[in-house]
Parts: C-alpha cells; sequence; structure tokens
C-alpha cells in the first residue's frame, strides 16, 4: 500500500516501511537495544531525505524511550536525579546538535556527514559485538555485571569540581560528567537520530561508576526528553518531522518488539549477539558502498526555497 | 462522470466556437488533488483545432530556485565539492508534439526540456560550466521523472479534436502549473491557448503540511505528544502478556 507523506511531499511503500520498523522493533525486543542506529540508515535507504529520516526517528524514540521508561520506572530503577543532570546536558546538546545540522544541510554536506558519522558507528558497535560474542562463545566469562560493578572511576573525573550527591546510585561526583554524557547524547539524537543508549550505558558505567542495575532505566529516563527536545527543534525549526511517517514508525516498532520479546526466550545469546554484529556491519558496509563506490550519477539537484 | 461531461461540453461548444476560433483546449480536471492515498496522476487535456497545423503542449510546473551539486573523490569518498544555483528554474515540464514537427522547429520555439532557461544566480561562470550544470540538472529531473524524456503523444480523433494524456509521477511537485498549446504551421506558432492546472495536496495531507509550516510549534508539541501516548499505550500492550 503507497502512502503520501505529508512532509516529505512523496509517497512510499507503506508495507516496506511497516516491515523495516517491525524488523528493527523485532531485534530490539530481542536484545534490549533501541535501535534507531538501524532505523535511520533503512530509512535512508528508501529513499526518504536524510533530514526528514533524522527527525522522524527522534520522534519514534520517545515512544520507545519512554515505554521503556515506563518499565523501569515500576521497578524502581531509576536515578532521577542523575537523569535530570543528564537531561540538563542532553538538552544543551540537542540545541547544540540542531545547529550543526542545519549548517551542514548549508553547505550541502548534510547526507556526507551523517553517512560518515554513520560508518564508524555501526562499524564501532558491530565489531565490538562482534567481538564480545564471538569471545563469549570460546571463553566462559564471568559475570559481565559483576565486573561493572567493580570498576574503579580515574581519579581525573573524581576530582572535577560542581561535586553533587546522587543517593540513589550512591555516588559524590561532579555533575559536569553526567551532564557531559548527556550533552554528547543529546548530539547525537538531533544530528543522527538515535537515543546513542549503546555510547550512554557504558559511558555510564565507566566514567560516573553508577551500579549497572540503575543505568539502562536512567539512560532511558534521560533519552526520552532528549529525544523529545530534538523533536520539538526539528519540527519547529527544519520542518522535518512528517507525523504520518512517526506512527507507521511507531506501530511497526510496537509490533515488531512484542514479537521480539515473546521470540527472545528462544534465542541463543552469544550466536544471536554475533548475527545481529552481523546485520550491523552489513549495513556499515553498505554504507561505505554508497559512499566510496563512484555514483552512477555525480549530480544532485535540491529545491532551495527563495 | 466528470470526464465525459467536459468531452460533451467541449463537443457542443465547438459548433458555435467553429467559426472565430483557431484552437480551443480545455483540462478534464483542472486541479489535481494530492491526499494520504496518492501515487501519481494523469492530466488529460482535451482540444479542438481549425484548419491545418500540428498542435504541440506544453505543461510546465511551479518554478523555484535549485541547487545542483556536484560530487568528486576526496580521500576515496565521494562527497559534494561543487555547486550552482539557478533562479526559478521549473521544477516539473512535460509536453506533447503531434507527428511531423521537426526537433528544429521545437527548438526555434523553446520547447522540449532543453531549450528551458535556466539562470545562474551569479554570472561569471563560463560557459562549458553552466552547460555541463545545465545538463545535469535537466538529466537529475528526467531521472525522478519530473522532467520528460519523450514528448507525450498528441492523440488525433478527428473532426479537429485532439487529447493529450500527461501522466505524473507521486512525488510531482506542489503549485500552479501552467498548460501551453499551441498551432504550429509552417515552423511559425498560427494559434495558442492556455490553461491552468493547479496541484496541491488536500484533506489530511494538506492540514498536516500546512499545521506543520503555520504552526510548527504546536505541530511538533503534538508529535511528542503522541509519541508519549504511544508509547505508553505499548507499555500497556506489553505488560498485559
Amino acid at each position: 500500500m503507497q502512502i503520501y507523506l505529508p512532509i516529505a511531499e512523496m509517497a512510499i511503500s507503506a508495507d516496506h516501511i511497516f516491515l523495516l520498523s517491525a524488523f528493527v522493533g523485532l531485534l530490539s525486543g530481542i536484545f534490549g537495544l533501541g535501535g534507531g542506529f538501524l532505523t535511520t540508515p533503512f530509512l535512508i535507504f528508501s529513499g526518504i531525505p536524510p533530514a526528514i529520516a533524522v527527525g522522524t526517528q527522534a520522534t519514534q524514540l520517545v515512544a520507545s524511550s519512554f515505554a521503556g521508561s515506563l518499565g523501569h520506572m515500576r521497578r524502581g530503577s531509576i536515578d532521577i536525579k542523575m537523569g535530570l543532570v543528564m537531561l540538563a546536558g542532553g538538552i544543551v546538546g540537542s540545541v547544540v546538535g540542531i545547529l550543526i545540522f542545519k549548517m551542514l544541510q548549508y553547505f550541502g554536506q548534510i547526507d556526507f556527514a551523517i553517512s560518515v558519522l554513520y560508518i564508524g558507528l555501526l562499524g564501532l558497535i558491530g565489531s565490538m559485538m562482534l567481538m564480545e560474542g564471538v569471545s563469549s562463545v570460546f571463553i566462559k566469562k564471568r559475570n559481565v555485571r559483576k565486573e561493572f560493578n567493580n570498576y574503579h572511576v580515574s581519579p581525573f573525573i573524581l576530582a572535577l569540581p560542581y561535586k553533587m550527591r546522587f543517593p540513589r546510585s550512591k555516588l559524590f561526583i561532579s555533575a559536569l560528567v553526567p551532564a557531559g554524557i548527556g550533552f554528547i547524547g543529546g548530539v547525537l539524537a538531533s544530528v543522527l537520530g538515535i537515543g546513542g543508549g549503546f555510547l550512554l550505558v557504558p559511558a555510564m558505567i565507566y566514567f560516573l561508576g553508577m551500579p549497572t542495575l540503575l543505568v539502562a532505566g536512567t539512560s532511558l529516563f534521560q533519552m526520552m526528553f532528549t529525544t523529545a527536545v530534538a523533536t520539538m527543534m526539528h519540527g519547529v525549526l527544519n520542518q522535518t518531522v512528517d507525523v504520518v511517517l512517526a506512527l507507521v514508525l511507531i506501530v511497526g516498532g510496537v509490533v515488531g518488539a512484542q514479537i521480539g520479546v515473546i521470540l527472545a526466550k528462544y534465542f541463543k545469546g552469544h550466536y544471536s549477539r554475533i548475527v545481529l554484529a552481523l546485520i550491523v556491519l552489513a549495513v556499515c558496509v553498505r554504507l561505505c558502498g554508497d559512499l566510496f563506490i563512484e555514483p552512477a550519477s555525480l549530480f544532485s539537484s535540491v529545491v532551495v526555497p527563495s | 462522470m466528470r470526464f465525459w461531461l467536459c468531452f460533451f461540453i467541449l463537443m457542443s461548444v465547438v459548433p458555435f466556437a467553429h467559426a472565430k476560433e483557431r484552437l480551443r483546449t480545455e483540462l478534464a480536471y483542472d486541479h489535481v488533488d494530492i491526499t494520504t492515498g496518492f501515487t501519481g496522476a494523469s492530466v488529460t487535456l482535451f482540444g479542438v483545432k481549425n484548419g491545418g497545423g500540428e498542435v504541440v503542449s506544453v505543461l510546465l510546473g511551479p518554478k523555484d530556485d535549485v541547487v545542483v551539486r556536484k560530487k568528486s573523490r576526496v580521500l576515496g569518498a565521494w562527497l559534494n565539492r561543487s555547486s550552482l544555483k539557478f533562479t526559478q528554474a521549473p521544477l516539473y515540464y512535460d509536453f506533447a508534439v503531434q507527428d511531423g514537427v521537426s526537433a528544429s522547429v521545437l527548438d526555434s520555439h523553446e520547447i522540449g526540456v532543453r531549450a528551458q532557461s535556466l539562470q545562474p544566480s551569479h554570472s561569471g561562470h563560463d560557459e562549458a560550466f553552466l552547460k555541463t550544470y545545465r545538463e545535469a540538472y535537466i538529466a537529475h529531473k528526467q531521472a525522478q521523472g519530473l522532467y520528460a524524456k519523450e514528448p507525450s503523444e498528441v492523440q488525433v480523433m478527428g473532426d479537429g479534436f485532439f487529447k493529450i494524456v500527461f501522466n505524473m509521477p507521486a512525488d510531482v511537485p506542489i503549485g500552479d502549473y501552467d498548460v501551453k498549446t499551441y498551432i504550429l504551421e509552417d515552423a511559425r506558432v498560427v494559434a495558442q491557448h492556455n490553461n491552468k492546472l493547479k496541484i496541491a495536496q488536500v484533506g489530511f495531507s494538506s492540514n498536516i503540511y500546512k499545521f506543520a509550516h503555520q504552526q510548527s510549534f504546536f505541530y511538533a508539541l503534538i508529535c511528542v505528544a503522541l509519541a508519549f501516548f504511544a508509547g505508553w499505550l505499548s507499555n500497556k500492550i506489553l505488560r498485559k502478556d
């Protein structure tokens, strides 16, 4: 079924977009990751202009991170104070991200920047997951979560000023560190349309020394606000939030995630992680191909309303 | 229904018009509505001509500034390196030509994609550079299906009646279109008749588009609210299991 996207001003196959977001939702249900880093490249491959892909994907993230936070809220696994400090940085980060985005758009390099950033990002995530997956197949690892808990935060971070007490995480640490992590999350949300959980979660463990139990919930909690701010900025400054596309993405994501959660029981951890890593790397290679293989046409044109 | 109505009205008007009008054309619909289910449209033009000559018709879309960018290789990667801005370039161009009109005649009347004037926003570019970018713009538009690759057919139905069908893709630019129809005789334009066509989003699509551009703050706010609602709903559904 073709549907006309009112903001993108183009018709697209709704089935295709639905299946795509359901597929990413399925992966997120099985592996418990956000998957925003796959949806945006998939949308770009489907011919959606990158600006609209990013702006709309931010909207979808609001829905998925809110759904995730609700679950953590019930279990009480969110450090609200930490989340709010991260959020302060996150809001500044999304504003800076939008400015970067607009500047790249002006210079005609937004497509290139998005491709390069995604190649770096997916290459990093994919190879890390692949290594982790392969090594865990061969070596019976100790409990990773326990290991993270005992991680010692660098003395440099402990020496930073503006210290703040975070009773829930039992931490006394400079507010600059969580705010800085939130800042990076905000930039990622507005430039790439991703929540950045894969980056925030390890950063919160290594740089903050937060208890692992609270990390996922707290990152989702701040993510839902950061992505909401990013959506607002994209909608107001760029008019690149397509509500019809966002709804298809959200519905597809929910359906996919629900199936994913059911299927998760039947998946062997290590092997499925390797499969996921290969999917991520395949997307990365495809993006590399688009960037490095000589395109069929060197020219492109874009309307710039006078 | 309206298609035939239009046709019959045209047929009935023609005998009276016969004496004075050399050429008369009418669109089956003078507007194309873009709705959520829009997948492209056919625009049908009916016409009647008195006397000889060949029919040529041009469908010219709205104009706007465009930037044409060229990629070149930097450290192995292809990225946009040079660009040229054209002011008020046509965003859509289609035309129909009756058999028997030569290419040179069309060129002399500036009909056809290559005859479109594409003016750079700044002067001082050399001619070869301009030519490259003009051709690149036309080729890109043709690849998108927004500039005609081949002229459409003028279907002659006898008694001076003719019909032209222009096919438009789903991503046709919205705006005001002009349909200009000419009769060419001995390489000269002997008659011309113009029609106007409006392409716009209507209903749901149009409301969203207008809302998003005119009230962008509230639009974005609603998008965010909708996303929160969807998140809450999906959490409820997932928890039931």
